[in-house]
């Protein structure tokens, strides 16, 4: 009887285990990055690539950004007395609007930022790149 | 030996994919595989008959091979529904 009682105890442990585990094996995908296609939940403006956004440095002209990775998505400007503007090149969201009808389960992963700062001598002040968990 | 490698493996691949998709949690993703794992020795060494010690090393070597296996395959889960998900809608 006590041996019936620990077989039934761990066959319910085990699955319940299973369970857990397949569950925090989705974790790491929940809004992070897509194991065959990194860029996958990543917009690109048109000109855009990220191996060209890498030639991008601070201290070049306006027109030379333009000239290497087109326009933006949008543009903003910080509002502050030195006329920063904020060029936005990448943006969340590709996966969820390529697909007609939205799906019931997550679709959501980590796309990449690529925002290029610019000042009123329309000179790159600053360079900001990285992966957007969310 | 060959259980300890194909364990080894697999817990390396759980690292890889881990590290890849989201690299902070890699610390938290390993503890809960290694607390799962001993969890479900103990489980398995139930079935197993003989003295304590040999029962637990023949349940880890099964144990510890399906925690990993049973994490990739909640890992490749939703990859694939990406991929269903593409193809069908």
């Amino acid at each position: 009887m006590y041996n019936i009682i620990l077989k039934i105890i761990s066959v319910t442990g085990l699955s319940f285990l299973a369970v857990v585990l397949f569950f925090i094996g989705q974790l790491p995908l929940i809004e992070g990055k897509y194991l065959w296609n990194k860029y996958i939940d990543t917009q690109f403006a048109k000109d855009y690539s990220p191996e060209k956004f890498e030639l991008i440095k601070v201290g070049m002209e306006l027109n030379e950004v333009v000239n290497i990775i087109g326009e933006p998505f949008n543009k903003y400007s910080s509002g502050t007395p030195t006329l920063i503007r904020s060029y936005s090149y990448t943006n969340n969201g590709k996966l969820q609007n390529s697909l007609k009808k939205r799906p019931k389960w997550n679709c959501d992963f980590a796309w990449y930022r690529s925002v290029v700062h610019i000042n009123h001598e329309n000179i790159v002040i600053s360079i900001d790149k990285g992966w957007m968990y969310n | 030996m060959k259980t300890f490698i194909t364990t080894a493996v697999l817990f390396g691949f759980c690292f890889y994919v881990t590290s890849y998709s989201r690299e902070h949690l890699v610390p938290v993703e390993i503890a809960a595989l290694l607390i799962i794992g001993l969890l479900s020795t103990l489980l398995t060494s139930i079935w197993i008959k003989g003295p304590f010690l040999y029962r637990q090393i023949k349940a880890a070597k099964i144990a510890f091979p399906f925690t990993a296996i049973f994490y990739l395959i909640g890992y490749f889960y939703t990859i694939l529904r990406v991929v269903i998900c593409i193809i069908l809608f």
